[in-house]
């Protein structure tokens, strides 16, 4: 029974963020493991309703401009009445603000109350949130829970001292690995951060969110003990003998076309490309299922075969145009 | 005299018009502007040449010419040159492509536009150009490589076409033909020779090829478009589609191998109600197999090539496969292999 992949590997695989090799082991994992795929398919989806949710929690103005003018509203309309508020010492004002600010929520409409109540669940979630995320490694993680390997757990670390410098090889290895090779720049931490997969999910998806740029592998050491802690993870069997071959090639276009860039391409064609692309995405993981599931389906293999060359070639395309946009810029 | 005014008033009122009349106007005055570009006033508000080359070429000729924007449109003459015009671009260029000298009529021409005067000559690049209309040998073989604009090629020998978003036509053409648009549709009528049509998202037409040639395959291939193929005389016929519809409607050849495969698109084969073929025909993880015709069930029959012949006969249905015999069911008759992974495979009887 394969492991399945962690949360962050899959986000950063979706972000085309993985190196080569590592692309290799996922994709050959995701063709084969059909919870896997599905689970990919659902973190976009996880990360637009992780927008919408936070959205008026993160984005600072809006919601508190517009209670404060309402607790305004209210204090003013309570305070009409009264006379010499505004000479009253500050500290008579503060408890007086403070009085009213009682009385409101004593006097809330229930719908009032309710979305007070929600933007007050919403405000402990966005604390809770930054404070896990910047966190020291080791504070607040605990061992054995690293996603995608059952490595123990490395020591606690300062933030301060460079990761060679911290941590045992297996330890850093453990630690890439989980992370999905993910930068904790994104976040202005000086140093990676191993989390647990639910915090980690939280971690990969606010960087998608923030749109930041591809991430590089912390160092070249970490980098590839990462990779090959994923590769463990995977080792998916090659159904087609050829297999590796094409997915090489898929590595390769897939590579060269980020190098290259695809701005040459119109809007249009791109939705295009990738509409195609997931296509032959779908067909290459429902043949391969079926092709594992009775190896001696030659039908199931021809059809895998055939997904995989449509893949190649739909790359190529998209690589040729790619270089042809960049020899033209 | 006043004759003659008017074929001329005509000839700058129309030029890109593709009437019989103005096309036969043009022809007669072909050759005016041989070996040297000229210009053309505008008359009228209708568009004009305003560049022209003429180059004396084998019948044979290769013709060469990649373009980033604008249409191309290639029509055969029974002269043994080659013409080029354009009605946006300010010079056109006729490269020999050979060794050839003059005056030796050039055997591969490279067909460069510039939209600028001074704009430099590119060999081997794509002109930055308008439209281009292209005059040329019925034996020559045209390869054209486009980007957004279409691409229409008729009567000539040998074409092959590519573009990036421009649909690509292709009309009586005499041996072979090849055409790949990334997103641009691709048909091809009244034609003849072996054929292989790739596009990734647009449809693919193909209708009323014949063939002399007992080799000459046909092809179609295509990721999410739809291809729709009629009355095609090759013995040897394959289409494929990732998840879009593959149709077929006409007579079968005698002895032709039809192989139609889609993953998740359906397969729909309207035929003769007379047809005698061999079918085997498989629905892999879902989708079903349906058919007009009577299907028998037959012995094994092992082919000499298992690859494109797979054993006919046996059980008539086990694990999503049909197959047997309808009609004579002999030596004549066709064989259908049909397979999609999860798509609907149809049979039905042309009414």
């Amino acid at each position: 029974m394969e492991t399945c992949l962690d949360e962050g590997t899959l986000q950063a695989y979706l972000d085309g963020e993985l190196s080569p090799e590592t692309l290799n082991n996922v994709a050959l994992h995701l063709a084969a493991c059909a919870a896997c795929a599905q689970a990919a398919h659902a973190a976009e989806q996880e990360l637009a309703h992780f927008n919408a949710a936070f959205a008026p929690a993160l984005s600072a103005n809006v919601p508190t401009a517009k209670l404060r003018a309402r607790l305004d509203e209210a204090i003013a309309g309570m305070n009409a009445p009264q006379r010499g508020f505004a000479t009253m010492p500050a500290a008579s004002r503060l408890r007086s603000i403070y009085a009213s600010l009682v009385a409101s929520l004593t006097t809330f409409t229930p719908r009032q109350a309710t979305a007070f109540a929600s933007f007050l669940v919403a405000v402990a979630l966005v604390v809770v949130f930054f404070a896990l995320i910047q966190t020291p490694d080791g504070q607040k993680t605990t061992g054995g829970e690293v996603a995608g390997n059952n490595q123990p757990s490395a020591p606690a670390s300062s933030p301060a001292a460079p990761v060679a410098n911290r941590e045992t090889p297996d330890a850093i290895a453990a630690v890439t690995a989980s992370s999905g090779d993910t930068k904790d720049k994104e976040f202005d931490s000086p140093a990676p951060v191993r989390v647990r997969r639910d915090d980690r999910a939280m971690f990969v998806k606010a960087g998608l969110n923030n749109r930041q740029p591809a991430r590089t592998p912390v160092d070249g050491g970490n980098a590839e003990a990462g990779n090959t802690t994923v590769a463990a993870a995977a080792k998916p069997e090659p159904v087609l003998e050829d297999e590796k071959t094409y997915i090489s090639s898929i590595a390769s276009l897939t590579s060269a076309i980020e190098a290259q860039g695809a701005s040459g391409l119109t809007p249009t064609l791109r939705a295009e490309y990738e509409r195609n692309l997931a296509v032959v995405n779908q067909a290459i993981i429902s043949s391969r299922v079926a092709a594992r599931r009775n190896p001696q389906d030659t039908d199931a293999k021809e059809f895998l075969r055939a997904a995989y060359q449509n893949k190649v070639e739909l790359l190529s395309a998209v690589a040729d145009q790619a270089q042809i946009a960049s020899s033209r810029d | 005299m006043s004759a003659v005014a008017v074929c001329l008033l005509l000839l700058l009122a129309c030029p890109f018009t593709s009437g019989t009349a103005a096309h036969a106007m043009r022809e007669s005055l072909a050759g005016e502007g041989r070996g040297s570009s000229r210009n053309e006033v505008t008359r009228g508000g209708s568009p004009t040449v305003t560049a022209e080359q003429t180059l004396a070429a084998e019948e044979t000729v290769t013709l060469l010419a990649c373009l980033e924007s604008g249409d191309v449109v290639v029509r055969a003459w029974d002269r043994k040159e080659v013409r080029a015009r354009s009605n946006d671009a300010s010079r056109i260029e006729l490269r020999r492509a050979d060794a050839t000298v003059e005056p030796n009529p050039a055997t591969r021409i490279e067909v460069l536009v510039a939209k600028d005067e001074t704009e430099p000559a590119r060999p081997g690049l794509c002109s930055n150009s308008g439209n281009l209309e292209l005059d040329v040998p019925r034996g020559a073989t045209v390869q054209i490589k486009g980007n957004t604009g279409d691409v229409s090629v008729a009567g000539v020998a040998n074409v092959r076409a590519k573009t990036l978003s421009g649909d690509i036509e292709l009309q009586r053409i005499a041996k072979s033909s090849e055409a790949w648009s990334a997103n641009g549709t691709i048909v091809m009528r009244n034609s003849s020779g072996s054929a292989r049509l790739e596009t990734i998202s647009s449809e693919i037409v193909a209708n009323d090829i014949g063939t002399d040639d007992a080799s000459a395959e046909f092809f179609a291939k295509s990721v999410s478009g739809e291809i729709s193929l009629s009355k095609l005389a090759h013995t040897h016929v394959e289409a494929s589609s990732s998840n879009s519809a593959i149709d077929y409607e006409g007579a079968l050849v005698e002895g032709g191998l039809y192989t139609f495969k889609s993953h998740s698109g359906s397969i729909t084969l309207t035929l003769p109600a007379d047809s005698s073929f061999q079918l085997n025909a498989k629905v892999h993880h879902s989708g079903e197999i349906v058919t007009d015709f009577p299907i028998r069930q037959v012995p094994v029959q092992v082919s000499e090539d298992p690859r494109n012949n797979p054993p006919v006969g046996g059980a008539l249905l086990e694990d999503g496969r049909l197959t047997g015999v309808t009609g004579k069911g002999d030596k004549r008759a066709a064989t259908l292999i049909l397979s999609s992974f999860s798509g609907t495979l149809h049979l039905q009887r042309q009414q």
